[in-house]
C-alpha cells in the first residue's frame, strides 16, 4: 500500500476518541482520553499542550496505531487507523534508535524492511549533520544527535504524517532550542502533517500552526489557539510581541486548568479561556459530536 | 555501661587498624598485590605438602607438578595410556558437540516460548518439569537408554548446556522493550522483521550469557560423565589416575581441564565482542 | 494465568506420552511411567530411602551455608574495595576454572573421611557462583550512593553496611540460587563416585543392580529436593529484597 504523497494527503480526523485503562470495575478504571474530537489539515503543524498525565501521549499512541481506542476512532484521509503504518512516522520521547544498529543502518531501516531504495540515506545523514557518525552506534551519540538521527530515520520513510511525543524533553535547554529550529526547517522540506506533543509552552507556540490545550482527568480538548506567526520561524520569533502575548494567554489557560481541578471535582465545569476565537470551535466540536454514550 | 564503652573503643580501634591497613595496601602497586595473591596459592600448596598436612603428605608439590606438566606436554602418556592431547581432544569434542546441539535447539525454542503465548503454555511446563533434574543424575539412565556410551556422554553435555541457554533466551526475549517493537512497526517492519531486527538483537546479550553458562556447565558435566562412565577423556584420566594412585596425573588432568575451561570462556567472550560490537562499553540498552 | 490448566496438563501429558513411546520403541530398557510410579510408591515409605534423602540434604545444606558465610563477605568486599580484590581474586581465579567434580579424586586423597570430602565438593560447587555474584553486586552499586551516604555523615564501615550490602543484595540472592543448583549437581556426581549413601549413590546402585525403575525414582527425588531448595532460596530473595521484586 503506497501512502498518498500528494500534497492533499495526511488529513487526521479524531472523532469521539475515548481511551480507558485498567480493571473491570468503574472505580479501577483510569480515563486517559475522554471523548476527544480534533481535525488536522494536511500539511498542518499541530502541537498538543498539556500537563503530564493529561492523556496527550495516549492521544498520539492512538493516532500512531500503537494503542486501540476504547471508543471513537481515528481516520487518516478517511481510512480508519487499525495499526502502525510507515506513512505515520513516530519520534519517541526517549530515543528509540536501535542500539544494535549503526546510525546509517538505523536511518536505512524503514526503506530497507519495506524493500524500498535506500539511496536517499546518505543525503539525509548529510542534511542532519550526521555524516561523520554514520558508522557509529547510538550509544556514541549525544542526546541532540540521537534525536536528529531518529528524525532522519523517520524522514527516510517519507511519511505523510509525523508524530512526535515530547522528543526534546530530555535535552538541555540550548540543544532543545536548536533542535526545534532544525525540526521546523526539516519539516518545511516535506509536506507532511505534524502532530507534536509537549508540556513546554514556548515549544508549542514556536512549532505550531495551532496549539491544542488539553485538560487533565479526563483528558480532552480545552481550547485550540491559532499561532499567527510568520514562517519560516527562527530563534528571534521567541522575542516578538505576538509570541509573548500568546505565551501569556496559554500560561493563564494552563494554570487556570491546574487550579480548576478542585472545581471539577466539585462538579463544576472547567472555566474556558475568555478571549481567542478558536477555543469556541474546539469546545463546540467536543460538545456536539460527543453525545454517543460515554459513561 | 563501661563494658559497652570498652566494646565500642575496641571496635573503633579495630576499625582504625583496618583503615590504616587499607591505606597502606593502596600504596602498594596493583601488579604487586595481584602477584602476592597468585604466589600465595603456590606457597600454601608447597607448605601443605612440605609439612605433610593430612593427605598432602602423599601429594605432589608445585615443583613436581610443573615437571609432570612439562613431561606430559612433551608426550608422556597419562594414567593408563594415551597422551594428554588425545584425552583433551576427546573431552573438547564432546563439549563442542553437546553445546552445539544445545544452542541449535534451545535458541529457536526460547524465541518461540518467549514470543508466542499459546506455544509457551504447551512447551514450558514439560521443560520446567525436567529442568530441576541435574544433568549428571541422567548418567545412569543414559547408560541404559543409549546404544553407545560415547553418544550418551554427549547427550549429558547437551542437557547441561540446554537449560541455561533456553532460560536466558526466554528471559532475554521477554525483556525486550516494547517501544523498540513499536518503533520498528511504525517504520514498516512486519512480524518477521521485528523478530529479526528487534527481538533477536535485543535478546542477544542474554543469549550470550546463557551460552557462556552453558559452556561452563558443559565442561562440568563432561568431566563427571567421563569419570562415571569410564570413557576416554580428561575426566577419565583424573579418575583412572586416582585408582592407580598416580597423583601426578590427577593434578595434571585437573590443570588441563581448568586450562581448557578458561580458554573456552575467553574465546567465547572474544567471539561475543566481535558479534555484538554495540555492546562494547555501552551503558544503555543492556540490562542484567 | 490462573484459569489455564489445559496448557500445562497437555504439556505434562505429552511428556509422559513421549517417555512411554521412547520406551516402547527405541529404548526398551526405559521403564514406563506406571512402573516408575509403582516403584516410587513402595520407595516413598521405605525408611532407608528417606534416610538417603536426609543424608543428601545434609551434604548440600551444611556446605552451602559455609559457602554463603565465606563467599558473600569476600565477594562483596572485593567488589567494593579494589586493593582487597587484587589480593583475593587472582588466587581464586586460578582455582575457579577447575570444575568441582574434577577435584573429587584429589579430595579423596587429601581429605580423610568420605563425609568431609563430599561436603568439600558441594562447598566448591556453591562457593564460586555465590562469590562471583556478590562481587558483581558490589561492583554494580552506584558510587554516587556512597557519596550521598558519606555526605550524610557515615564512616566507611557504615557506608559499606548501608550502601554496599543492600545495593548488592539482589545480585547476592541470584548467586545463592545458582549456588544451590550447582551444590546439588556436584553432590550427585560426588555421591555416584564416592558416596556409599545418599540419593546419588542410590540412583547409581539402581543402575549397577539392574533395577531400572529405581533409577528414574532417584532422578525425580533429586529433582524434587533440588527444586524445593531453589524455591526456598526464591522465598528468601523475596523477603530480603522486597524493593526489587515489586513489579515481578
Amino acid at each position: 500500500m503506497s501512502p498518498g504523497r500528494e500534497s492533499s494527503g495526511g488529513r487526521i480526523a479524531i472523532e469521539g476518541l475515548t481511551k480507558t485503562y485498567g480493571g473491570e470495575a468503574d472505580d479501577e478504571r483510569v480515563v486517559a482520553v475522554d471523548d476527544l474530537d480534533l481535525e488536522i489539515e494536511p500539511g498542518e503543524f499541530v502541537t498538543v499542550l498539556g500537563p503530564s498525565g493529561c492523556g496527550k501521549s495516549t492521544l498520539l499512541d492512538c493516532v500512531a496505531g500503537h494503542v486501540e481506542p476504547t471508543e471513537g476512532r481515528v481516520t487518516v484521509d478517511g481510512d480508519p487507523v487499525t495499526g502502525p503504518d510507515p506513512s505515520r512516522g513516530v519520534v519517541f520521547q526517549e530515543n528509540r534508535l536501535f542500539p544494535w544498529k549503526t546510525v546509517r543502518e538505523n536511518v536505512a531501516f524503514g526503506p530497507s524492511v519495506r524493500g524500498r531504495s535506500t539511496d536517499r540515506v546518505p543525503e539525509l545523514l548529510e542534511r542532519m549533520g550526521l555524516s561523520s557518525f554514520a558508522d557509529s552506534y547510538p550509544s556514541d551519540l549525544s542526546g541532540g544527535m540521537a534525536q536528529r538521527a531518529e528524525l532522519a530515520r523517520l524522514l527516510a520513510n517519507e511519511p505523510s504524517i509525523m508524530l512526535m511525543d515530547e522528543p526534546f524533553s530530555a535535552l538541555d535547554a540550548m540543544t532543545k532550542q536548536r533542535m526545534q529550529v532544525e525540526l521546523l526547517s526539516a519539516w518545511r522540506e516535506t509536506d507532511a502533517t505534524a502532530l507534536f506533543v509537549t508540556h513546554d509552552v514556548e515549544e508549542a507556540i514556536l512549532l505550531a500552526d495551532r496549539v491544542v490545550v488539553m485538560t487533565a482527568r479526563p483528558g480532552t480538548v480545552k481550547t485550540v489557539v491559532d499561532v499567527p506567526l510568520e514562517r519560516p520561524r527562527g530563534h528571534d520569533a521567541r522575542t516578538t510581541e505576538a509570541f509573548t502575548d500568546l505565551k501569556r494567554r496559554l500560561l493563564a489557560s494552563i494554570h487556570d486548568e491546574a487550579g480548576s481541578e478542585f472545581a471539577a471535582e466539585a462538579g463544576a465545569r472547567p472555566a474556558t479561556l475568555a478571549d481567542g476565537g478558536d477555543d469556541g470551535d474546539g469546545d463546540d466540536a467536543a460538545d456536539s459530536s460527543g453525545g454517543g454514550g460515554s459513561p | 555501661m563501661s563494658g559497652a564503652a570498652t566494646v565500642a573503643r575496641v571496635r573503633r580501634s579495630a576499625a582504625t587498624g583496618a583503615t590504616t591497613f587499607a591505606r597502606r595496601l593502596e600504596a602498594v602497586p596493583r601488579s604487586a598485590r595481584r602477584a602476592v595473591s597468585v604466589l600465595a596459592v603456590f606457597a600454601i600448596w608447597w607448605a601443605l605438602v612440605r609439612f605433610g598436612v593430612a593427605g598432602f603428605a602423599f601429594f605432589v608439590s608445585p615443583v613436581e607438578t610443573a615437571a609432570a606438566v612439562a613431561a606430559h606436554l612433551t608426550g608422556e602418556p597419562v594414567a593408563d595410556g594415551g597422551t594428554i592431547y588425545l584425552h583433551a581432544a576427546y573431552t573438547t569434542a564432546r563439549v563442542l558437540a553437546g553445546v552445539a546441539v544445545a544452542v541449535t535447539v534451545a535458541i529457536p525454542l526460547g524465541l518461540v516460548i518467549g514470543t508466542q503465548r499459546r506455544w509457551e503454555r504447551f512447551l514450558l511446563p514439560a521443560l520446567e518439569f525436567l529442568r530441576p533434574i541435574p544433568p549428571i543424575a541422567w548418567v545412569p539412565l543414559v547408560l541404559v537408554i543409549f546404544p553407545t556410551v560415547r553418544l550418551g556422554v554427549v547427550f549429558v553435555v547437551f542437557l547441561g548446556a540446554f537449560f541455561p541457554v533456553l532460560v536466558n533466551t526466554v528471559n532475554g526475549v521477554r525483556s525486550v522493550d516494547d517501544e523498540y517493537r513499536r518503533a520498528a512497526a511504525s517504520l514498516g517492519a512486519g512480524d518477521r522483521e521485528v523478530l529479526r531486527h528487534v527481538v533477536l538483537p535485543s535478546a542477544l546479550p542474554a543469549i550470550f550469557t546463557g551460552v557462556t553458562i552453558g559452556v561452563g556447565l558443559g565442561w562440568v558435566t563432561v568431566i563427571a560423565a567421563e569419570m562415571i562412565t569410564g570413557e576416554y577423556g580428561l575426566g577419565h584420566v583424573v579418575f583412572q589416575a586416582y585408582r592407580l594412585i598416580d597423583v601426578e596425573s590427577v593434578v595434571v588432568g585437573m590443570i588441563a581441564v581448568g586450562f581448557l575451561g578458561a580458554a573456552s570462556t575467553a574465546l567465547l567472550s572474544a567471539a561475543v565482542e566481535r558479534a555484538a560490537p554495540w555492546l562494547e562499553g555501552a551503558p544503555t540498552g543492556v540490562t542484567r | 494465568m490462573t484459569g489455564d490448566r489445559i496448557g500445562p496438563a497437555t504439556s505434562l501429558l505429552g511428556l509422559g506420552t513421549v517417555w512411554w513411546l521412547v520406551g516402547a520403541t527405541v529404548a526398551p530398557g526405559l521403564p514406563t511411567p506406571p512402573v516408575v510410579a509403582g516403584a516410587a510408591a513402595t520407595v516413598a515409605t521405605d525408611p532407608s530411602f528417606l534416610a538417603s534423602a536426609a543424608t543428601s540434604a545434609v551434604r548440600v545444606y551444611v556446605p552451602f551455608l559455609l559457602a554463603v558465610a565465606l563467599a558473600v563477605p569476600v565477594g562483596l568486599l572485593a567488589g567494593w574495595h579494589d586493593p582487597f580484590a587484587d589480593l583475593t581474586l587472582p588466587a581464586l581465579e586460578l582455582l575457579r576454572p577447575i570444575p568441582p567434580i574434577a577435584w573429587i579424586p584429589a579430595v579423596i586423597l587429601l581429605i580423610p573421611g568420605t563425609e568431609p570430602g563430599i561436603m568439600f565438593i558441594t562447598f566448591l560447587g556453591a562457593f564460586f557462583p555465590i562469590l562471583l555474584n556478590a562481587l558483581e553486586g558490589g561492583r554494580s552499586v552506584d558510587r554516587e550512593y556512597a557519596k550521598a551516604a558519606r555526605s550524610l555523615g557515615t564512616d566507611s564501615a557504615s557506608t559499606f553496611r548501608h550502601v554496599a550490602v543492600p545495593g548488592a543484595l539482589p545480585s547476592i540472592t541470584t548467586g545463592l540460587s545458582v549456588g544451590m543448583g550447582l551444590a546439588w549437581l556436584n553432590l550427585v556426581a560426588a555421591e555416584m563416585l564416592a558416596g556409599g549413601s545418599g540419593l546419588g549413590y542410590l540412583t547409581w546402585s539402581a543402575y549397577t543392580g539392574g533395577s531400572y525403575p529405581h533409577i528414574v525414582v532417584g532422578m525425580l527425588s533429586i529433582a524434587a529436593l533440588g527444586a524445593a531448595s531453589t524455591a526456598a532460596v526464591g522465598r528468601l530473595d523475596r523477603w530480603l529484597v522486597p524493593w526489587a521484586n515489586r513489579s515481578a
